[in-house]
């Protein structure tokens, strides 16, 4: 239960992070920021060379996709089609990483309209049927983090349509709270069978600020009780600088101990 | 995104000193005039519909506007 742990870091800060990561003992969620930090560039034989190299040396590793700018929903074909074939290179990261999952955002915006809502889930949700067939092909599970969404109802639909387990959810406890307009623990009530991956910071309950775990306001006990209860597999990134992971990892720890008949730590 | 920097110390083990290497090689291909991103760009497209065959490429089936 919440493992493996990690913290992310972007794939140009891995190797000034290297070191104090290692000694931590967490895996490492690779965060590919921005489009341009995973292709074209990026020699696939250079990266297969790198996942090997982490997993010889013992560091595991996850991967987070690209968000700068994706939108499988966008109305303009020409950045719905980028924005699948941005995936599609993080899908193809993530099986050469051994990552069991690769986290991406919706790219919604709540303010659409409701006309303007439905148009972006139906392509939202064409771009995600041929991203899951990929996902499935590489062995890889896709996870939809939880990022400006106020509430529920958009993965709820989204759920509705996919109910297939190669796609789960990644928790994202920071966007819940900061973001959302209903009580942060409603999302792990709604999807603890969805979600296979949560990202843990803290924040002021305004801006998603990545502060070390216990700095902030997030309720981490409510949010994480109802994934407890249910005991799936789920795993676990701090979403927290370096310097803040220490301590962030204690106060993981103290919160395990603290739910009845936790065994994990 | 907060950014997680850190000067290293002391000498990596030969294991994570391999990782930092193998980092470093795929970083320094970051370093492209535009005009080489772009014929990388079209030689990754062709790679890729060779691959994957005509007609059943990724992009092929998105919905009309």
């Amino acid at each position: 239960m919440f493992a493996p742990r990690y913290i992310y870091c972007e794939l140009s800060r891995i190797p000034e992070s290297l070191e104090r990561i290692s000694d931590l003992g967490l895996g490492v969620e690779i965060l590919f920021e921005d489009p341009v930090d995973l292709w074209p560039q990026v020699r696939w034989e250079r990266l297969l060379d790198l996942a090997d190299a982490m997993s010889e040396a013992g560091v595991i590793a996850a991967v987070h996709g690209p968000f700068h700018g994706i939108n499988l929903g966008s109305k303009d074909s020409h950045i719905r089609a980028y924005s699948l074939e941005a995936l599609s290179g993080a899908l193809e990261a993530a099986r050469a990483f051994r990552s069991p999952h690769l986290v991406l955002h919706s790219g919604f915006t709540p303010q659409y309209s409701p006309k303007t809502r439905a148009q972006w889930l139906d392509g939202f949700s064409a771009g995600l049927d041929r991203l899951l067939d990929r996902a499935s092909e590489l062995e890889v599970r896709l996870a939809l983090e939880n990022t400006y969404e106020t509430d529920l109802t958009l993965f709820e639909e989204i759920f509705e349509r996919f109910p297939s387990p190669a796609l789960g959810m990644c928790l994202d406890t920071g966007h819940a709270t900061c973001f959302g307009k209903i009580e942060p623990p409603r999302w792990s009530q709604r999807f603890a069978d969805r979600i296979v991956h949560v990202h843990c910071s803290d924040n002021d309950g305004k801006d998603d600020l990545h502060l070390g775990l216990g700095a902030g306001v997030v309720d981490f006990r409510a949010l994480l009780e109802p994934l407890h209860r249910l005991g799936g597999e789920v795993s676990v990134t701090l979403e927290v600088s370096v310097e803040a992971a220490a301590e962030s990892q204690l106060f993981f720890d103290q919160l395990m101990k603290s739910f009845p008949g936790d065994t994990t730590i | 995104m907060t950014e997680n920097k850190h000067e290293p110390s002391a000498p990596l083990s030969p294991r994570l000193q391999k990782v930092r290497n193998d980092l470093e090689r795929v970083l320094r291909d970051y370093d492209l005039s535009q005009q080489e991103y772009r014929a990388l760009m079209e030689d990754m497209k062709r790679r890729r519909r060779y691959i994957e065959g005509a007609g059943d490429n990724i992009l092929d089936d998105l919905p009309e506007e």
